[in-house]
């Protein structure tokens, strides 16, 4: 039988209120957008008439509309300063550059502030990609069918972080 | 760094995140007041039937003239017919296709929208260029002869083909998992630059990695080779064009433009050659566009699945680009996508206007891989960022406590890890063996780390060869000179009264390193993944940050890990065992 969920809002932002966040983040880089972020993702979610199967299901949905929420809001900044994003080379340098002090810094919280620097280096998609993989341990198949990119472009996203980070695979992903 | 240390850090990185209490509340009381004052958002229409990633090929786009734009509402322009341009002496189409052949457009506006909304959007690797999913056949009766150029840009070559699991597994498993590097492997695929996975037979998008993926799966698959910015292929070369299965692409070969703008303004033409020696020409006009798309559910899916439909309603000019695959929300709740659609500027009974000489510039010539080709040989060390004088060099009948990471999730199945000490689970003083004997005599198709690659033991050899410089031969046997191997074997014991996990691997229970003459230590690095992995213990399957083992109360689980690695280390007294943060000589 066809299960459904029917969380209230309040029970979904206990469940995935950090989560939307943590994408919302890692995608404006700035708490400010990904507040803009969080609540329109769900007030779209209060507003959603759809029903879900399951839990995965609405977490999904949510990962999915935060992204897009976040896609609409680099947009609209896009176009209100007009700004040059840096180049992917000069991302993957500064990317590099951090989690080379990273990795010469011996103290926690000074790791921390490397890492975290480094991956604001990344793109906001390598940011979000590498969250859901290493953090909600999604594989990349499941990512493209989530945020509706080709398993080969979130594969290539993924690789371009790791490069980024030298991160040193474990696996043959 | 390796990936278990970012995984770490990460992880507690991550769970700091937090929305704070004030943003939940605002979120609820706007929430609230959208539910007293505005009512309802409109709702997306349903199809009738749950829509299926594996859709039927179905027809696309007639051309049947120009096209032009008719005054419309809300800012936005229809595309529509406009007087039917000069026939040729003999005719054929253009039809525009999603690439996974899974939409319908508009059959009677007269213009080649190229529908790109089904995830096609493939970008290959660094500095190479975009295949941009826009794809088009030339049908008609009689064609012998297909030969097309852009002005800008180029042009690839699609073929779908059906592709079994049961009955060639290694090309199955290197579509659904394409890499770069599976580029001129021998094999059904050993042409293409690229595969995409157009349609499985799975029901409802067919889980490909689910917990019970079928064993005779079928998949057809799209081979995408770049030929130019001139195609010229007889159909006795492609039959393809006949059924429609070969089809041709718009490729952007400079990753560093947008994907589409390249094509706006962009001449196509096309010429088919008939079995009777005539010829007919159109040149088509392209322009890229930012098109309205219709949102659509699925009601079965296991995820939120909007996939959308292509309309060929042109939204504001004004409104900014979108190059992504998915359809951008516009303010009013409506979507658009960018794509392009192609205005037929002539036709006539003109042979191909360009030169052979420069047709399928590239069809024998396979793109790069992505993935650097000069690392081969990474170093062979890399420092931990430790002196030896903070690291405890410990004898040879002394143990540590176990490191081990602590996974949980809530009630919501958000993961919660942890890294914690395991006071009743030590690592007594590992043992390393050098030599150049195949690990406990295995082959190399015995070799653990071959699983990791599917099996596929040419793309295993092609990795490593690229990676790290060396090979295997068949027999287990080392196939290049420099190398030997290393056997480590590590007693783990639970000293306590109930059964503990622990993180299995051998990177994470000890670690080859090297102490330099000024004393900083370095992880020495592998030029392959586990070759041997022998664990007497029940391990748990987590692919999430690597296996963990179960060591049953009171009692020892023996782990053998086997690793290639430079030679002129197995002599080196420098080199340790690195366990928990503690070091063990491997040749005192």
């Amino acid at each position: 039988m066809k299960r459904t969920v029917n969380h209230t809002l309040e029970q979904t932002i206990e469940a995935w209120g950090a989560m939307v966040y943590r994408i919302a983040l890692a995608y404006c880089g700035n708490a400010h957008d990904a507040s803009d972020v969080f609540q329109n993702t769900f007030l779209k979610r209060h507003l959603h008439s759809g029903t879900f199967t399951d839990a995965d299901h609405e977490k999904a949905w949510l990962i999915r509309v935060a992204i897009n929420c976040s896609n609409d809001i680099l947009r609209q900044r896009e176009n209100r300063l007009a700004e040059p994003l840096e180049s992917p080379a000069a991302e993957a340098k500064a990317a590099s550059d951090s989690l080379q002090q990273f990795e010469s810094e011996s103290g926690t919280a000074a790791q921390d502030v490397m890492l975290e620097r480094a991956l604001a280096a990344l793109s906001p998609k390598q940011r979000a990609v590498v969250y859901l993989f290493y953090y909600e341990g999604y594989s990349t198949t499941e990512i493209a069918e989530i945020i509706g990119d080709a398993p080969t472009t979130v594969r290539s996203h993924l690789h371009r972080a790791r490069k980024a980070l030298r991160i040193e695979l474990e696996d043959t992903q | 760094m390796n990936e278990h240390d970012f995984f770490t850090r990460y992880a507690e990185l991550m769970k700091s995140i937090e929305p704070s209490e004030e943003l939940v509340a605002a979120t609820l009381a706007r929430a609230k007041e959208q539910t007293t004052h505005s009512g309802r958002k409109t709702r997306f229409r349903k199809p009738h039937k749950p829509y299926a990633i594996a859709a039927c090929f179905v027809a696309g786009v007639l051309i049947v003239g120009g096209v032009g734009y008719a005054a419309s509402t809300a800012g936005e322009a229809i595309l529509s017919p406009q007087s039917a341009t000069q026939a040729a002496a003999r005719s054929f189409t253009v039809r525009a296709w999603a690439s996974d052949g899974g939409t319908i457009l508009p059959t009677e506006d007269g213009q080649i929208v190229f529908d790109r909304t089904h995830s096609q959007w493939t970008q290959t690797g660094e500095a190479e260029g975009y295949f941009t999913g826009c794809t088009f056949t030339v049908e008609g009766e009689g064609i012998s002869r297909v030969q097309a150029s852009i002005s800008t840009g180029e042009l690839y070559r699609q073929d779908v083909t059906t592709i079994s699991q049961t009955s060639d597994p290694i090309a199955f498993n290197r579509a659904v998992n394409w890499d770069d590097r599976f580029r001129g492997l021998d094999g059904t695929l050993s042409s293409s630059d690229s595969v995409i996975v157009v349609k499985w037979d799975a029901e409802e998008g067919g889980d490909l990695n689910g917990e019970e993926p079928r064993s005779n799966q079928e998949i057809q698959a799209a081979l995408l080779k770049r030929y130019g910015s001139v195609i010229d292929l007889a159909l006795a070369d492609a039959p393809g064009i006949a059924d429609g299965t070969t089809c041709f692409g718009l490729f952007n070969p400079d990753a560093e433009s947008d994907p589409l703008s390249l094509f706006d303004g962009a001449a196509l033409t096309v010429t088919a050659t008939f079995e009777d020696g005539s010829t007919s020409t159109q040149v088509i006009t392209l322009h890229e566009a930012m098109f309205r798309v219709e949102p659509r559910y699925a009601d079965n899916s296991t995820y939120f699945d909007m996939t959308s439909e292509i309309t060929s309603r042109i939204v504001d000019a004004n409104l900014v680009k979108t190059h992504a695959v998915t359809p951008a929300e516009n303010a009013d709740g409506t979507y658009s996508l960018a794509s392009v659609y192609g205005e037929i500027a002539s036709t006539t009974s003109d042979p191909f206007p360009s030169s052979d000489e420069t047709a399928n510039e590239f069809a024998r010539t396979l793109m790069p891989n992505s993935v650097d080709e000069d690392v081969s040989l990474v170093d062979e060390t890399k420092p931990i960022g430790k002196s030896s004088g903070e690291l405890e060099i410990m004898g040879a009948n002394d143990s540590v406590a176990a490191q081990t990471i602590a996974m949980s999730s809530d009630k919501y199945g958000n993961p919660h890890v942890s890294l914690i000490d395991c006071d009743s689970v030590v690592v007594h003083a590992p043992t390393v063996m050098f030599g150049n004997e195949p690990p406990l005599g295995r082959a190399k198709s015995e070799f653990a780390y071959l699983s990791g690659f599917g099996g596929d033991s040419s793309y295993a050899d092609k990795w490593l060869k690229q990676r790290f410089g060396m090979t295997f031969n068949d027999d287990g046997t080392l196939a290049t000179d420099g190398f030997t191997f290393a056997t480590i074997t590590i007693d783990v014991e639970n000293t306590g009264g109930a059964d503990e996990d622990f993180v299995g691997g051998c990177e994470n229970l000890a670690t080859l390193v090297v102490i330099s003459d000024e004393g900083s230590v370095s992880r020495i690095s592998r030029t392959s993944y586990e070759l041997v992995e022998e664990v007497a213990a029940p391990s748990r399957a987590d692919d999430f940050v690597g296996s963990i083992y179960s060591a049953p109360a009171n009692s020892h689980v023996t782990c053998i890990f086997a690793y290639a690695i430079p030679s002129n280390f197995a002599a080196d007294e420098n080199v340790y065992v690195m366990v928990s943060g503690k070091l063990f000589p491997v040749n005192a």
